[in-house]
């Protein structure tokens, strides 16, 4: 199961739970299982957040790869200069 | 107010133009002979982004006034390549990719070509100093400096002074 | 520290495809273009730095002969709220705003009202006509006073975000955010050595040379034609029509060349406004920026407060780490503040911190992004506190780095874990340069600093078009400002096999090339090359089935080596192999031209370290700092073009040394700012500085098929610090504000 990590500036989403295990092949699966879990979250993760997959950066993640031993974390996205 | 009738050489190529008398040679040169070589970086003297030469001499074009040109000699970056060879100031910039954006750099041209007609074997503070009145903001000076290096010791490059 | 790859042309020094244009003054850059019937429009700007607008009147402007249109905010469509995407990024209402004053000038120099006539000098007559009551208000000028209680709100709608529960009282900080990890005060308590410090740094300017420019018109029909100085023609495209409320498929964008950047030109000022007056009179319309407008009211960089708590074990093991840190944003909402806390602490190991950040609202122009926007003001702050803390702990502050840099498998501070990083190897390259050993007089002091930025991926195109004698053509989307040309084609060149002197590079506008994100995030040579490398591909697969048919084997016999399609060994066939230009020749009978394409959104961006050591000489009669010597050590992961990428290394030093040293915005008490020029506003110039020396690491990101991470933007955030730590152990003070100017020197060291 994929290791999911959620920073500070999801903790009202996400019930305060820091880190949470999920069987996800693609990011949309894991969206859609995590906003299961914490309503209104999944919006949030599709529309708003940058993620790291195993340290690779997506600015606008959707249907990225998901491995069994995956790390996840969320991070927020930025300007560029 | 009434227009200056000017009668000027650019080039080496005889211009005439009508300017008011308080429009810059840079203005008359990117507005009304479309020589937009010659670059506008701050119009008060202090980039050298519209360096052009008066009779020789290194000016800024933004502080020189059209009018003043009358029967003098006034050299460009359009001017400066010989034909379809490049002069060795602009290959040497080229070879050392002393240039980012490229907006300083026509600007460069004519201030090093001045210099090394003046001083053919500058060193490296002298061309630090020459290089003073013209800010790059992207390339930290140092490639410009070393292809100026480059240069500097080939008098035979630089001896036509016009 | 090289990789082992044995490359052909990525990695060599070839002349630009665009460099003789560009030397010669042909390249045309957003002030030179013309047209027929052409107005000039300029904008008339606010003389109070916060006021409130109660009435516009345009009426005698309009009457002058030779005005063909006036406008003011009230001209503009209502712009609905809502983002453009990514933290600090703003919001399409504040941008609209900042280009065109609404009810309320928010900085000296806010455009509220702009002309176009026949003439510049007729124009600027006819701002003299504009009517414009104000009530002045009381300007709020920095952080301190923007913080303050009872300060004077800029804007009653902003509540602080991020604060639970919601705030009831507007204020002036429009966003608070915390990033932490582990057990901050047992990190503290854990520490056997802990040092403080508070840093401020100023207002300052991307400084490029080329001001503002564009021209543009519109048709009868609607549709714009907009040519421009930008490091994103697609985002333009997509901010005027957010701001001008037009379909996206009205405008055409064509990016000029542009004479610098370095995040300032990924914005808009002027672009809706030319718009606007070419709609109402039918003409063409050209605005071209003056430098003070640049200045007074085009993107600065946050001026910053940072106070910052770092705890250690004797031996130089961090144990923990805090941060509270306030960013400008000047007049709207957005500054570089999230990205800031996100770099802060990136470089280091690090179990337990707590960073607490604020964008805060003053009346100066809307920030806009800087080079690793945020980057270079928080880690100056780190960074000169790891330099204090090596001093207590009577270390050297490359061992003290050392001791707990980042590498492959650490979780960075701003979440996920890191692939392959250079720091280790730019800071074991910086221990063992001879800079970092020479002998230094009396009055020279060398210090070091480490720089971080992440990089970006993100959205870019590109096609190959082959032509008929094998030449190639590239089009992709990003405005080339640095010289990107020139790696696309080495790109292309290595990938096809082909010389680099038969390639061409195309930036397309955005009727030419597929969308493209930004020249910006240092993602260009990572995300177009990216495209490139792709589209070159699909080149060589469709090369590799044109010589299948002319051989009349299987697409799957067919090998590519070299620029040439030859038969697999094996294969039983003794084709002479036949090479792209043989290839092309023919495809008429082959199936037609060959046109490769790709399109992608690229991730695995490799973030980017560095380590640089400044060099540098205080005198102590005036104060004043002379860099003697600086050197720039950063992971290029593989450098594509080396001179190009030592360039962004000794440009970015520069801007950085320049950050350090001269450069702030100096207001007076009413909001004005006093040196709107580089003669007060002074960027350094060739006589100010020596060689900078660069090293080029090579640790390849796995994520680009040839190692490549991007190198624009790391470069600007090592050098402050760098230099500030220089000037310590020159003097033996430390200055926790920059500019370190001379009379600033001059009273830390009579004190
Ligand atoms: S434009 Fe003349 S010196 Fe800057
Ligand atoms: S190359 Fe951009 S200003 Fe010099």
């Amino acid at each position: 199961m994929a290791k999911v990590f959620f920073p500070d500036h999801l903790m009202s989403y996400c019930k305060r739970e820091r880190e949470v295990e999920v069987q996800a092949s693609t990011y949309r699966e894991l969206v859609r299982k995590l906003g299961a879990r914490y309503p209104g979250i999944e919006e949030v993760l599709l529309e708003d957040v940058a993620v790291a997959i195993d340290g690779e950066i997506c600015h606008e993640p959707y249907m990225e790869k998901i491995a069994t031993d995956s790390e996840v974390y969320f991070l927020h996205r930025l300007a560029a200069g | 107010m009434s227009k200056i009738h000017v009668v000027t050489r650019v080039n080496d190529e005889k211009v005439e133009f009508l300017c008011e008398p308080q429009e810059t040679l840079l203005d008359v040169l990117r507005n009304k002979l479309n020589l937009t070589g010659t670059k506008e970086g701050c119009a008060t003297g202090d980039c050298g982004a519209c360096s052009v030469t008066l009779d020789g001499r290194l000016v800024c074009s933004c502080l020189t006034l059209a009018a003043e040109t009358k029967g003098k000699s006034v050299g460009t970056i359009e001017g400066v390549a010989d034909g379809d060879t490049l002069h060795p100031v602009q290959q040497k910039l080229l070879e050392h990719a002393a240039l980012q954006c490229g907006v300083c750099t026509p600007g460069y041209v004519i201030a090093i070509k001045a210099l090394l007609e003046k001083n053919p074997d500058p060193s490296e503070s002298e061309i630090r100093y020459w290089l003073a009145g013209n800010l790059c903001r992207c390339t930290g000076y140092d490639k410009i400096i070393t292809a100026v290096q480059d240069l500097a010791g080939q008098s035979d490059k630089f001896k036509e002074v016009v | 520290m090289s990789d082992t790859h044995d490359y052909k042309q990525i990695g060599t020094r070839p002349i630009r495809p665009d460099g003789v244009d560009k030397i010669t003054g042909r390249a045309n850059y957003g002030a030179d273009y013309s047209l027929p019937g052409m107005l000039h429009g300029v904008v008339l700007r606010s003389p109070y730095a916060h006021a409130n607008i109660k009435r516009i009147d345009l009426g005698k402007a309009l009457a002058l002969e030779g005005v063909y249109a006036a406008v003011s905010g009230a001209d503009f469509p209502d712009v609905a709220a809502g983002g453009m995407g990514g933290e600090g990024g703003g919001d399409f209402k504040d941008l609209a705003s900042n280009i065109m004053a609404r009810d309320k000038a928010l900085y000296h120099g806010h455009a509220v009202a702009a002309v176009a006539a026949t003439s510049r000098e007729l124009a600027i007559e006819a701002l003299d006509l504009i009517e414009v009551d104000y009530e002045v208000l009381t300007p709020v000028m920095n952080l301190d006073a923007a913080m303050a209680e009872n300060a004077p709100l800029l804007n009653d709608k902003i509540y602080t975000m991020g604060v639970n529960p919601k705030p009831e009282q507007p204020s002036n900080v429009a966003a608070r955010m915390e990033f932490k990890r582990g057990d901050i005060d047992a990190g503290f308590a854990d520490a056997e050595v802990i040092v403080e410090g508070e840093f401020r740094t100023p207002t300052v300017h991307q400084g490029y040379i080329e001001p503002h420019a564009c021209l543009a018109t519109m048709n009868q029909g609607g549709q714009a034609t907009l040519w421009c100085s930008t490091q994103g023609h697609f985002e333009v495209r997509t901010a005027v029509s957010k701001t001008l409320d037009m379909d996206v498929c009205d405008i055409k964008v064509i990016a000029t060349e542009i004479g610098g950047g370095f995040g300032g030109k990924t914005v808009i000022y002027q672009e809706p406004v030319a718009i606007l007056m070419s709609k109402i009179s039918g003409r063409p319309v050209k605005m071209v920026m003056d430098r003070e407008e640049v200045f007074r009211a085009s993107g600065p960089a946050s001026a910053t407060l940072s106070k910052i708590k770092l705890g250690a074990k004797k031996d130089g093991t961090l144990t923990a780490m805090s941060c509270w840190m306030a960013y400008e944003a000047g007049a709207f909402p957005g500054s570089s503040m999230a990205p800031g806390a996100m770099c802060i602490f990136a470089p280091y190991k690090t179990d337990n911190f707590l960073i607490e950040g604020f964008d805060v609202v003053v009346n100066k122009p809307k920030v806009a992004a800087y080079r690793a926007p945020g980057a270079p003001q928080s880690m100056y702050a780190c960074e000169s506190l790891m330099d204090e803390l090596a001093y207590k702990l009577e270390m050297d502050p490359i061992d003290l780095r050392l001791k707990n840099a980042v590498e492959k498998g650490d979780q960075a501070a701003y979440g996920p874990k890191f692939n392959e990083v250079g720091l280790r190897e730019c800071l074991i390259a910086a221990k063992e340069h001879p800079n970092y050993s020479r002998e230094l007089t009396e009055t020279q002091g060398r210090g070091i600093s480490v720089g971080f930025w992440f990089n970006a991926g993100m959205q870019s195109s590109a096609e190959v078009h082959i032509n008929e004698n094998g030449t190639v053509m590239v089009i992709e989307g990003n405005p080339d400002i640095g010289g990107s040309r020139a790696s696309m084609a080495l790109m292309a060149a290595e990938t096809l096999g082909v010389p680099y002197e038969k390639v061409r590079v195309l930036v397309g506008d955005t009727e030419t090339a597929g969308f493209t994100n930004v020249t910006g995030g240092s993602r260009t040579t990572f995300a177009t090359g990216m495209a490139v490398i792709q589209a070159s591909q699909d080149i060589i697969s469709q090369a590799k089935q044109r010589a299948a048919k002319t051989w009349e084997i299987d697409e799957d016999q067919v090998d590519w080596q070299d620029g040439h399609a030859v038969p697999m060994p094996g294969v039983n066939a003794d084709w002479e192999p036949l090479s792209l230009a043989k290839i092309a020749a023919k495809s008429g009978r082959t199936g037609g031209p060959l046109l490769g394409r790709a399109s992608l959104n690229a991730r695995g961006a490799g973030p980017g370290f560095s380590v640089n050591i400044a060099e540098v000489d205080v005198d102590p009669e005036t104060g004043k700092t002379e860099v003697v010597g600086f050197t720039a050590i950063q992971d290029a992961g593989k450098a594509i073009h080396p001179a190009y990428v030592e360039g962004q290394l000794q440009g970015g030093a520069v801007q950085g040394i320049g950050w350090a040293l001269n450069e702030e915005y100096v207001y007076d008490d009413k909001g004005v700012m006093q040196n709107p020029g580089f003669l007060d506003y002074r960027i350094p110039v060739a006589s100010d500085l020596p060689k900078i020396d660069t090293v080029i690491i090579e640790v390849p990101n796995k994520a680009h098929p040839y190692g490549v991470r991007g190198v624009g933007e790391t470069p600007i955030v090592a050098p402050l610090a760098a230099v500030a730590n220089a000037v310590r152990s020159a003097i033996g003070i430390r200055v926790g504000e920059l500019p370190l100017s001379p009379p600033r020197l001059l009273a830390a060291m009579d004190e």
